[in-house]
């Protein structure tokens, strides 16, 4: 058959797919093999393990889609200044405090970097410097408002518990939101909606049983993962002061868990590189 | 209660095989119910802008873990279902095959891979496992490999189809179809390759992902069932094939060499940004093919678009793909990127691509074609009432944080206080929720009618099942 794309099928198919994969190569793989080249890993600059463990815990909250760490220049509008070339930083990024344009050495050591798309809270390039204080973090962590007045930033009680002076710290007053019976509520919910959704489609066959597996399954690894975050007991660090602003209860007391310490160690870490040689 | 083509559709659903029709109502019930968890989440999320403390002790439903199960769910649970449920119908339509035993078998395989995919990628993201909130790529790999598999196998189907069909040509309906299921495997492999993880060449890999995930399914899936559709609807012939075949071209070309546009003024390498720059404008000529090729279509065709159901959707989708595409272009200019990037109105744009565009072209061909298939109509009154929550709902949701982002921007450029710039949007994320509220409503109703197009008694009195369909046409 000529190779016709209106009447050769294997050509229609074969034709675009070669095309698409050519300009793919020229704008992602090719550049992104570059930049893997021209900026390698550096031993000397890896975070330390709790650093480490802040960044999965950044992650693993998706703060990400709030927060960027980009700080925009436009390279064409470089200019003399003293004895170096500088990018001037974009007008709407100028606010952060910083006088140069984040650059791709500075990512380098990411994986992947956490740069970001939208900005509904301020940009996290140099929040070390700017924010220095754990226990700000702290606070804003726990209860945003109380530090940050008019923030939309969600509060992130699950990182702390409260407890009170008898417990002794770790042993909570009232534990975080897992296991607690809205949440085996909410598991038999989604259980039971698999369930449903099966037998809807499929009718009442070994389809039934796959859904409710599926149900089962998600919910197992939700109270899985909800109980991987309850910390041993030893491990909180107390937070002492400034917690009268927080709303707790008469006489308890914040304790910070390790995924909170460590959260906090990695936006202090996030502190701007002194420039390479 | 006709559409226009002048055929009751229980007679155009006569001799249809009752297990072609099931297989494609599973898709659209499965699409329609991630639609619906969707709208939960982002629901929620966007009260969330106006109560920051709602649900906040649930370490499950924090925000940045609903966001993408919001976003997933209405990308490859209800956007891709839905397209993929009318193209089981439009590919062998174009073909002038009916499905056989075992390309009915495929469909029910993809069917339950890709719903595994969905379901287990969503669990993952409230249990955490965000893939570094990589956009519209935070399902891990194996769900993502679930989806992947389906597509393939829906890709096999679709070439099987199209290979043994009774026609010469092709139409290019099968063009888009089977492009876009080979188009969206290779940026799935690309999203989930494991070299490039670390440093930009991630957020290269990023930047192409996010935008071809969307540009090269999307786009062609929606645009390929038109093609099908309106001709179908209006009982005419497309007005040019040639500037079909022009889209399809230039869309492939131009559509991936443009994602970097999310990064401009980053350390991303400028030549990239330049590209992508370029090609975003060039999407013009790809946008006017297609969707100039759809209105002269229409012209003058008021009198079946005000008496169908469905017409008025596709009038409002191939409309929104002019004036969403068009947006696009001009945000990717560096002049309104300064003042635009980063705020609500990027989020505003991807609202008005998904549901003015996408979603309103497929809730055209869903009841334009599903009671072909099925032989039951959905109650008009319904239909009307999905439509205007829809379209009301949706165009307050993309006013107001279109409106609310360039305010935004704004306080940006002058230097007010980042709470300033805040506190601003206020309002506007108010109206958000309200256009979320009657969208969810829109969404309900849009349930209650794919309820009411379920295969049911009707097939078993026009057609007996295994018969050839006897008519000609289509």
């Amino acid at each position: 058959m000529a190779f016709d794309i209106h009447s050769n099928h294997r050509a229609l198919v074969l034709l675009p797919l070669c095309i698409y994969v050519v300009l793919v190569w020229l704008v992602a793989v090719a550049p992104a093999a570059d930049m893997d080249k021209a900026y390698p890993v550096d031993a000397r600059r890896t975070p330390t393990d709790l650093v480490r463990r802040g960044e999965e815990v950044f992650k693993a909250y998706g703060c990400v889609v709030c927060h960027t760490q980009q700080i925009r220049g436009d390279e064409r509008l470089r200019e003399q200044r003293g004895d170096r070339l500088v990018v001037p930083v974009r007008a709407p990024d100028a606010r952060f405090g910083l006088d140069e344009p984040t650059r791709a050495e500075e990512y380098a050591q990411s994986r992947p970097p956490l740069i970001g798309t939208q900005r509904t809270g301020p940009d996290l390039t140099g929040v070390g410097d700017r924010l220095p204080s754990v226990l700000w973090h702290y606070w804003h962590l726990y209860d945003p408002r109380s530090v940050s007045p008019g923030s939309v930033m969600p509060p992130y009680r699950y990182l702390f518990r409260v407890t009170t002076e008898a417990d002794g710290p770790g042993l909570a007053a009232h534990d975080g939101p897992f296991p607690t019976g809205k949440a085996w509520l909410l598991v038999g919910g989604v259980a039971l909606a698999f369930a449903v959704l099966g037998w809807l489609m499929f009718g009442f066959t070994p389809a039934l049983g796959l859904s409710l597996c599926l149900g089962v399954g998600a919910a197992w690894f939700l109270i899985r993962e909800c109980q991987l975050c309850q910390p041993p007991p030893d491990q909180g660090e107390v937070v002492e002061d400034g917690i009268e602003a927080l709303g707790l209860p008469e006489g308890a007391r914040l304790v910070a868990t390790p995924d909170a310490k460590a959260l906090a160690e990695y936006l202090l870490s996030l502190k701007r590189p002194v420039r390479g040689p | 209660m006709k559409i226009p083509v002048g055929i009751p559709v229980f007679v155009a659903a006569a001799g249809t095989d009752p297990r072609f029709a099931r297989l494609v109502h599973r898709w659209l019930f499965s699409a329609v119910f991630w639609l619906l968890l969707g709208t939960a989440a982002g629901l929620i999320e966007g009260y969330r802008h106006v109560d920051p403390e709602f649900l906040g002790g649930s370490a499950l439903l924090t925000y940045g873990r609903l966001r993408p199960v919001h976003t997933l769910s209405m990308l490859f649970g209800w956007t891709s279902m839905v397209s993929i449920a009318l193209a089981l119908y439009v590919v062998p339509k174009c073909a002038r095959v009916t499905m056989d035993e075992a390309e009915l078998k495929a469909g029910n395989l993809a069917l339950w891979l890709w719903n595994a995919g969905v379901v287990g990628g969503t669990a993952a993201l409230l249990a955490g496992q965000l893939n570094a909130s990589r956009e519209y790529r935070e399902y891990p790999v194996w769900a993502a490999g679930l989806i992947a598999a389906a597509v393939l196998v829906l890709f096999g189907t679709f070439y099987r189809i199209v290979a043994r069909r009774q026609v010469k040509g092709v139409y290019i309906s099968c063009w888009f179809v089977l492009a876009a299921c080979a188009w969206i495997a290779v940026v799935v492999v690309m999203g989930y390759l494991p070299m490039f993880q670390r440093g930009l060449a991630d957020t290269i890999v990023q930047g192409y992902y996010m935008h071809n995930a969307v540009g090269m399914w999307f786009t062609p899936l929606a645009v390929g069932l038109t093609y099908y559709t309106l001709p179908k609807l209006l009982n005419k012939p497309i007005y040019s094939y040639a500037l079909g075949v022009l889209g399809f071209f230039t869309h492939l070309v131009f559509y991936t060499l443009i994602g970097t546009h999310h990064y401009m003024f980053t350390a991303i390498p400028d030549w990239l940004e330049n590209v992508a720059l370029i090609f975003s404008v060039a999407m013009i000529v790809p946008v006017f093919a297609s969707s100039g090729n759809f209105l002269l279509t229409m012209w003058g065709e008021r009198v079946a678009i005000r008496q169908s159901y469905s017409l008025p959707f596709v009038l409002t989708g191939v409309l929104g793909y002019v004036l969403v595409s068009a947006q696009g272009s001009l945000q990717s200019l560096r002049a309104v990127q300064d003042g635009w990037h980063l705020t609500h109105y990027t989020v505003g744009h991807a609202h008005a691509a998904m549901y003015f565009f996408v979603s309103f072209l497929l809730w055209g061909s869903m009841y334009g074609l599903v009671p072909r298939i099925t032989g039951r109509e959905p109650p008009v009154g319904l239909v009307g009432l999905h439509y205007w929550l829809a379209f009301g709902g949706g165009a307050i949701m993309v006013a107001s944080l279109c409106l609310g982002g360039a305010e935004q921007g704004a306080a940006w450029v002058e230097g007010q206080s980042f709470m300033d710039s805040v506190r601003v949007m206020r309002p506007y994320m108010v109206w958000r929720v309200v256009g979320g509220c009657l969208m969810a409503a829109a969404h309900v109703a849009a349930a209650i009618a794919i309820y009411q197009m379920r295969p049911g008694a009707l097939l078993d009195i026009f057609g007996s099942p295994g018969t050839e369909p006897a008519r000609e046409g289509s």
